[in-house]
């Protein structure tokens, strides 16, 4: 039941990040994972999912670049 | 049987089942073909396109490459540049090209009969837009995701880079104005819609409260949050528009209505985007894939019959919806679906720093592009299922057919398309809107299409209202969030600008500097909003043209870039690939252009308008339509700035063609420049998301 269970959770996971990318949304979790498998020493941290948000949000709509058509 | 034989089999089957397709809604005359016909027509020849033409571009031309490293790969950041699934981006590069503008443009396109538009929308995508979204596409990503206003100055040199830069930012004020002009006409006199669009602005602030502080980065749970929200109040839609109180308060003119929406664009422009650009982003999103998705499947499940003839007569530039002959006009009002050239825009922005492997750009950027096309052809089918007399009253301005049903039905019927009095009342009854007549602006026809073909399905008569609303709630929503987002861009663009002279203006969190450039900004396309709204005419007869030449101008200059690149390859012996859809795209545009300023026609020329007004007025009458001396003196104003701004497109236009065509030259003649290419980095080969699963 819970191996289910953990197999449901993650393709749930999997689906809502395939979602994110095609609608250009902030990832959380897969920043946090790019930055354990390249950037992690220790002493510094990622960013909290907060912090990740609002960074996302100045990268997309803050640089001036088109996101959409018409 | 063997593999060469079979695949031969296949896609001759393909072909001739396409060429079948072609027979039949180009021959039937007299009575309805069946809008399986223009489906099979259209995906068999994107089917034949994509397996050959795009693989010939992509080998003969480009010679991509797996072993060479994508940006992605060499600059993997985990936030901008990221190796993604190949199908995952072709979602999100199709998201982000599909907009309002291949929904419009063939619902006024099909004044002419469904076949020149459906033949268009077919060729001009296989051989133009999804050669010219392919080809930036590659030019961006063999340039680390440099935009096209960069690649054009790098390549091209840097006039080219500043008249694309101008260019850009005039298609950007044009593309508000007449979209703005979209949403007002389908809202005007309209409480159940104009109350859900209104809701979405405390639904979108709720939603960026609750992303930001009550649980943050969850962006997934908000967009559930508001989009239930949202259902919710387009249901309370109905009881607003039916209570005597409410009702009439949420009723607008135009003109207010389009004050609103300048003075939101403004302050969207403004205000920090967690608070309400990006949630109304993510909401807009969902709606614009889920509208396209329910169309499709209404489409495929119920195969509607097409009333519209295939020709009407207004091939010969009579027509009610937009003035001018089929050649030029057809073309530049059908833009996005077939060619459009701010899909260049998007496919150097995000896009091309998340492709995994060179091979995956021509299932991007040309298949995304055919994918926009046969949205292009729902839409006609959408048209097309009304009967052309209810096609005629919804998309004529009142100028042209009268104010009133019976009026109406009887110029409409004198053209030779019969329609009563009494079908254009019991059309706006069962819609539950005050009127249908001279809703222009593609929005409300393609509503009233989709109503009809899904009360097909679900819900008959009684839902239809519900039907036309859930339709008119969609389109409204994404084509705001391209007003906000783009006056936003805009903004930045004129403060980069600025900045040049006073470098302070390029901060962009200076709040005066914020002020200055979202104010410039919307006084901008708010100019051409309020001009197309006091029209007669109704505004898109005028603007919409002027958009199709911007669009068409940009694409010009896509062209241009891309067969630069392609010289500086040393691929000039298939430059032909972009130079036949560049020379037919810059014919069409020039020659509308030319003919919006100089033909002698009052109704095509922006001039000859002019001059006649202005004969009315020195005898002392008034223009037809025009209720004051002061108001007939602001449209000969307008006019005149119309021309101007079609002029500035048509220099742009053939500035940047003769700047390209000069370095070509120069390359025939055996001169060297070098491409502007990052350098090769070989791939590491397999690649992952970061998580262990193989994206490649």
């Amino acid at each position: 039941m819970r191996r289910k269970w953990r197999a449901i959770r993650k393709s749930v996971r999997k689906v809502s990040s395939a979602i994110k990318t095609i609608f250009g949304m902030p990832d959380y979790d897969r920043y946090v994972q790019h930055w354990y498998a390249t950037h992690a020493a220790p002493g510094i941290f990622p960013m909290t999912e907060r912090e990740f948000y609002m960074y996302a949000l100045r990268e997309r709509y803050e640089k001036g670049g088109v996101t959409r058509c018409c | 049987m063997q593999k060469w034989l079979l695949s031969v089999l296949i896609w001759g089957g393909i072909a001739a089942l396409g060429a079948i397709g072609f027979g039949i809604i180009a021959l039937t005359r007299g009575e309805s073909v069946n809008s399986f016909w223009l489906l099979t027509a259209a995906f068999c020849t994107y089917a034949v396109a994509y397996r050959f033409y795009s693989r010939f571009i992509a080998r003969k031309i480009m010679g991509l490459d797996d072993n060479r490293a994508t940006p992605a790969e060499v600059n993997n950041d985990g936030k901008d540049f990221v190796p993604t699934n190949k199908w995952i981006l072709f979602g999100h590069h199709f998201a982000a090209i599909a907009g309002a503008g291949p929904l419009v443009g063939p619902t006024l396109a099909a004044q002419m009969g469904y076949l020149p538009g459906t033949l268009w929308i077919i060729v001009g995508a296989v051989i133009g837009g999804a050669v010219q979204d392919f080809i930036i596409l590659f030019g961006s990503m063999r340039r680390n995701g440099k935009t096209l206003g960069q690649i054009a100055k790098e390549e091209i040199g840097p006039f080219g880079g500043v008249l694309a830069l101008i260019g850009i930012i005039a298609i950007m004020i044009i593309l508000i104005a007449v979209l703005a002009m979209v949403v007002v006409n389908a809202l005007a006199e309209s409480p159940w819609a104009t109350f859900t669009i209104f809701m979405t602005l405390p639904i979108a602030l709720l939603m960026g409260l609750y992303m930001r502080y009550i649980r943050p980065g969850k962006v997934m749970e908000g967009s559930i949050i508001g989009l239930a929200l949202l259902f919710l109040s387009l249901w309370l839609g109905q009881a607003v528009a039916h209570s005597p109180t409410w009702g009439p308060a949420f009723t607008f003119t135009k003109v207010q209505l389009a004050w609103m929406i300048i003075v939101y664009g403004f302050i969207a422009s403004v205000l920090p985007v967690w608070l309400l650009l990006a949630p109304r982003d993510y909401l807009s999103s969902f709606l614009k894939v889920g509208t396209i998705g329910v169309l499709a499947i209404g489409i495929v499940v119920t195969l509607p019959p097409l009333h519209m003839p295939a020709l009407t007569k207004f091939i010969d530039g009579t027509g009610p919806v937009f003035a001018g002959n089929l050649f030029p006009f057809l073309f530049i009002t059908i833009a996005c679906g077939a060619v459009s050239g701010f899909h260049a825009l998007i496919s150097s922005g995000t896009t091309p720093k998340m492709i995994t492997k060179e091979s995956h750009a021509p299932l991007i950027g040309y298949g995304g592009m055919l994918m926009e096309s046969g949205v292009a052809i729902m839409a006609m089918i959408a048209a097309c299922v009304l009967s052309p007399g209810v096609y005629f009253a919804i998309n004529s301005p009142g100028a042209v057919i009268g104010t009133d049903a019976a009026a109406a039905a009887a110029t409409i019927s004198s053209w030779g398309f019969t329609v009563t009095p009494d079908q254009l009342t019991t059309l706006a009854d069962d819609i539950q809107e005050k009127t249908v007549l001279s809703r222009t602006g593609g929005a409300p026809s393609l509503a009233i299409g989709m109503a009809t073909i899904f009360s097909g399905i679900l819900g008959g008569k009684a839902f239809m209202a519900f039907w036309y609303h859930f339709a008119i709630l969609f389109e409204a929503v994404f084509i705001l969030t391209t007003i906000d987002a783009g006056t936003r861009v805009g903004r930045f663009m004129v403060q980069d600008m600025l900045g040049n002279v006073f470098p302070k203006m390029k901060e962009t969190n200076w709040l005066p500097g914020n002020l200055i450039g979202s104010g410039l900004i919307s006084i901008g396309w708010g100019y051409f909003l309020l001009q197309g709204v006091m029209d007669p005419l109704g505004g898109i007869y005028t603007l919409w043209p002027l958009f199709g030449i911007a669009n068409q101008m940009l694409a010009a200059i896509a062209f241009t870039v891309g067969t630069t690149i392609i010289f500086k390859m040393g691929k000039a012996a298939y430059s032909w690939v972009t130079l036949v859809p560049m020379a037919w795209l810059s014919a069409a545009t020039l020659t509308a252009g030319w003919q919006k300023l100089f033909h002698p026609d009052a109704k095509i020329s922006f001039l000859a308008h002019a001059e006649a007004f202005q004969k009315a007025l020195d005898a002392g009458t008034l223009p037809k339509g025009v209720k004051t001396i002061e108001a007939a003196q602001k449209m000969i104003l307008n006019d005149q700035i119309d021309a101007a701004v079609c002029a500035i497109f048509m220099v742009i236009t053939i500035g940047i063609i003769l700047d390209g065509a000069r370095v070509w030259i120069n390359i025939l003649r055996g001169k060297q420049y070098p491409l502007y290419e990052s350098p090769y980095v070989k791939s590491k080969g397999v690649i992952t998301d970061g998580k262990g699963h193989h994206v490649a």
